[in-house]
């Protein structure tokens, strides 16, 4: 009788811990590393890297545009940290940027960001240049914005590409 | 069975058990909720100041030559990533040339033009003669490289007379990925 009382006892002492572990709510701690001797964190921006490149090429038109779809998943949202652009134009000609990151669910001008771009003669025979930008920006996508990059020249005259690259990274969505 | 015997089994089995739980624990950290207020804030460090990342390559061309490339290749260690949060040139040409840059960062990998981004630079005159310019930029990016990757950074100018050469640093950090990039 008393190997069962024991036994019991013992059972329960080993049962009670995984009940109070399954219940306990988070605690408040206070972080108290000095600061030689810091605590290693990690941010989204390293951990959910994203990098999205669309080329957009338009012949005699004044403008086009880099449409990158849907690209923040359910329960995340995409920082976008930097929007880069890479084109070539006849020379002469200007080529800009702006970013619309979700005129379909925030309607326009929700966001609306420009790229300016500095133009470099791209060859010995003065035919072409080339246009560089790159926009630091704090936007975001959340689920179902249609991020886009409308691009713009000032003349019409042949034809013209651009790089348009999204930096940035996924971030989970608080709610 | 001896009640000694028995005793003693029973007492195994239920140590057994109270292992197991622990063991579980072990596995699963408890949540904690970070309390510091304003006045006393945790001090933290990322991985840019533990883990910072700096490969530097010259290029250079002589005349008749527009362009080159800094090739760099294994810059990923197993099990890390390069985070590249900038890319820089400086470069030198004659007088009256413009000189530029295109980051690649894995086109053998992921293919182009995935990651493309231009580096513009200003040109300034050099010596009083006028005979070189120098050309400087730098990009501020949040491009990636994981392991197998060669990023590379085209280099072109748009005049072949006489040499160049630049040099191109990239500036990053390694993270231990713990999730996929896109």
């Amino acid at each position: 009788m008393n190997f069962c009382k024991a036994a019991l006892a013992l059972v329960l002492v080993a049962l009670a811990p995984v009940a109070a572990y399954a219940q306990a709510a988070p605690t408040d701690v206070m972080i108290v590393n000095p600061p030689e001797a810091p605590g290693q964190v990690v941010g989204p921006s390293d951990t959910f890297p994203v990098v999205l490149t669309e080329n957009v090429a338009v012949f005699n038109g004044l403008s086009g545009v880099a449409g990158f779809g849907e690209v923040a998943p359910a329960g995340y949202r995409l920082i976008i940290d930097h929007v880069s652009l890479f084109g070539r134009t006849r020379v002469g000609q200007r080529l800009w940027g702006v970013v619309h990151p979700c005129d379909n669910l925030k309607g326009s001008p929700w966001g609306t960001t420009g790229i300016a771009t500095v133009s470099m003669i791209e060859d010995s025979t003065q035919t072409n240049a080339v246009h560089f930008g790159i926009a630091d920006t704090a936007l975001y996508v959340e689920p179902g914005c249609q991020l886009k990059v409308a691009l713009q020249r000032n003349a019409s005259a042949g034809g013209f590409g651009a790089w348009v690259t999204i930096h940035g990274h996924l971030a989970r969505s608080p709610d | 069975m001896k009640p000694a015997a028995t005793l003693s089994t029973l007492i195994f089995a239920t140590c057994v058990m109270l292992l197991r739980p622990a063991a579980a624990r072990a596995q699963t950290p408890p949540d904690f909720t970070i309390a510091n207020p304003p006045e006393s804030p945790a001090q933290v460090i990322h991985p840019r100041d533990t883990f910072p990342f700096v490969a530097t390559q010259v290029v250079s061309g002589f005349g008749g030559q527009l362009s080159g490339a800094a090739t760099f290749a294994n810059l990923a260690p197993g099990g890390y990533r390069v985070m590249i949060e900038h890319v820089s040139i400086h470069g030198r040409t004659p007088a009256g040339q413009r000189l530029w840059g295109v980051v690649h960062p894995c086109d053998n990998l992921k293919g182009s033009p995935w990651g493309t981004t231009g580096v513009a630079t200003t040109a300034v005159i050099e010596d009083p003669t006028s005979t070189n310019s120098i050309h400087e930029g730098i990009a501020n990016t949040a491009l990636y490289v994981d392991p197998g990757c060669v990023a590379t950074v085209a280099i072109q100018r748009n005049a072949s007379s006489g040499g160049f050469g630049a040099w191109v640093t990239l500036h990053g950090h390694y993270i231990a990925p713990h999730a996929s990039g896109r």
